[in-house]
């Protein structure tokens, strides 16, 4: 696979070919960099944290190691959702921190080039407004990329850090 | 022959002419008994059935004549010739009969096949009475005939229909005016003290009014939640059908309903109804628009329920604003047509700016 991309970016390297891990999230396909993703989990039990911010969801033993996960409806501002056995726990590292995200369900991993992605107009003034890196518009359908970085403020993942 | 029969006694030559006479008769009958079996035995059963005279007389001339002939005693010569000529005339009269019986016959099936040729004639013409039931067809053409006067009658009704509605969007146009006399009290309002919106100076305007309105202009028409909206044709980016909904984005603003795609670009939805009208908004809002109306040089599009037609206006026709006020996009009224004309161009560098409004309806509130 590493080999794949290496040559499509060799093709053009102007043009970089970007991974994107696809996942659902209220009806909409949302896309984050394959390179932080470091692997995608059954919903399991998550064990709820007392005194923990309303985004953190509770916490996972993933194979000895504790892992935080966070809403993402309620960081991305979505009404709240059940879980179905479509759902989903992407285990992520974000500034060397590993935590992981709820999502509806995991679509695919899809190839993009930098110039297909495209600006959005950013007229909100709320925080998660700056979590969207760009728009994609790939199969007929549009892909939202979402700027890992930005998901959390550097307060938050001390915060998170600390649970 | 005459030699000997003057030899003969008397008895002798009765004797021998009536065996003659005999033999004349069995001679002469037996060939009409195998010629003619069927006349014959149907002459006798017809004379005997239906004509008893005939055959009395039939009797009686062969019995005379059988005496005529026994009575003639002088000559033999004489009497051979009547012994030759009886039988013809039997036989002739035989064939009369028979061709009595015939004609009778005839007659009779000329009169018995009578009744059934008649009949046989008249039930053609009880059979063409049930061919003439092909005149309920006719009748059903006609039936046809009728049935496709009325269907022809709901086209006209149709095309009545059609004026109807017509006449139902004239009437569609009575609230516009009601609204656009809302929108004729709003250059007063306009004049009042400046807003968190307004910015210095009119950007594109030159002698009171756009770039684009120093001479006559063309203006399309569109219809939101009911007011009717008009946007310059030059600075029209285009119309895109809304087909599908548009993607929304988490973090934005109630009136940027989202991103659509067509014709290979994206385009930011922008709900028009909460820009021109939030007082009129509340959470029975449903932005069921059809179309967007894409302002030029700019991704941003207006969402409409309607696009109507396009007019010609001419710069005095216009009530141009005089200042910005808490409403850049309006560049003036338009009291003829009963609409709002937008400055587009305001209006997306309103939308582009870090000024624009997240809650319309809380700016409207706070101003007043």
């Amino acid at each position: 696979m590493a080999n794949v991309v290496q040559a499509k970016n060799a093709a053009g390297s102007d043009d970089p070919i970007l991974q994107y891990v696809t996942f659902r999230l209220a009806d909409e396909t949302y896309g984050i960099n394959v390179i932080q993703v470091q692997e995608v989990l059954r919903y399991t039990e998550i064990a709820p944290v007392p005194g923990a911010p309303s985004y953190v969801l509770g916490i996972i033993n993933l194979r000895g190691n504790v892992v935080t996960v966070i809403d993402t409806r309620q960081r991305f501002g979505l009404m709240t959702a059940e879980t179905t056995d479509s759902t989903r726990i992407v285990i992520i590292e974000v500034d060397q921190q590993v935590v992981g995200i709820m999502v509806d369900s995991v679509s695919e991993v899809v190839y993009l080039r930098q110039s297909e992605i495209e600006t959005t107009p950013n007229v909100g003034n709320e925080e998660s407004a700056k979590f969207i890196q760009g728009v994609c518009n790939k199969n007929n359908q549009l892909l939202i990329l979402v700027e890992l970085n930005k998901l959390m403020s550097d307060e938050e993942w001390a915060e998170v850090a600390a649970l | 022959m005459a030699h000997d029969s003057q030899d003969l006694s008397p008895q002798e030559a009765i004797e021998g002419y009536l065996e003659a006479l005999l033999q004349d008769v069995s001679e002469y009958d037996e060939p009409e008994v195998i010629a003619e079996p069927a006349i014959k035995s149907h002459a006798e059963a017809t004379v005997s059935a239906g004509s008893p005279e005939i055959a009395a007389g039939f009797r009686a001339e062969s019995i005379t004549g059988d005496v005529d002939t026994g009575s003639s005693e002088t000559s033999v010569p004489e009497e051979v010739p009547a012994r030759v000529f009886a039988p013809p005339s039997a036989r002739e009269y035989a064939r009369e009969v028979a061709a009595e019986i015939r004609q009778r016959h005839k007659v009779t099936e000329s009169q018995e096949p009578k009744p059934v040729e008649t009949v046989f004639q008249d039930t053609p013409p009880v059979v063409m009475p049930e061919l003439k039931v092909a005149e309920p067809q006719v009748d059903v053409q006609i039936a046809e005939e009728n049935s496709d006067l009325p269907t022809a009658a709901p086209q006209v009704d149709v095309q009545v229909a059609e004026v109807e509605t017509r006449e139902v969007e004239i009437e569609v146009s009575e609230p516009v005016a009601s609204v656009a006399t809302e929108v004729s009290e709003e250059p007063q309002e306009l004049d009042q003290p400046a807003v968190s919106l307004e910015s210095k100076e009119n950007e594109g305007w030159s002698n009171g009014r756009p770039d684009w309105a120093q001479g006559r202009f063309e203006c399309l028409l569109f219809v939101v939640k009911g007011l009717k909206l008009a946007v310059p044709l030059a600075e029209l980016g285009g119309i895109h059908k809304l087909e599908k909904e548009p993607t929304p984005l988490f973090g934005q603003p109630g009136w940027f309903l989202g991103i659509v795609r067509t014709n290979n670009m994206n385009i930011g939805l922008v709900d028009t109804a909460q820009w021109v009208m939030p007082e009129h908004i509340n959470d029975k809002h449903k932005p069921d628009f059809g179309f967007a109306i894409r302002i030029h040089d700019s991704e941003w599009g207006l969402a409409c329920h309607t696009v109507a037609e396009a007019i010609s206006l001419d710069p005095d026709e216009v009530r141009w604003r005089t200042s910005l006020g808490r409403r850049p996009w309006l560049a003036g009224t338009v009291v003829d047509h009963m609409c709002a004309l937008i400055d587009v161009a305001a209006f997306a560098r309103l939308l582009d700016s870090d000024k624009v409004p997240v809650d319309l309806q809380a700016l409207m509130a706070d101003e007043e």
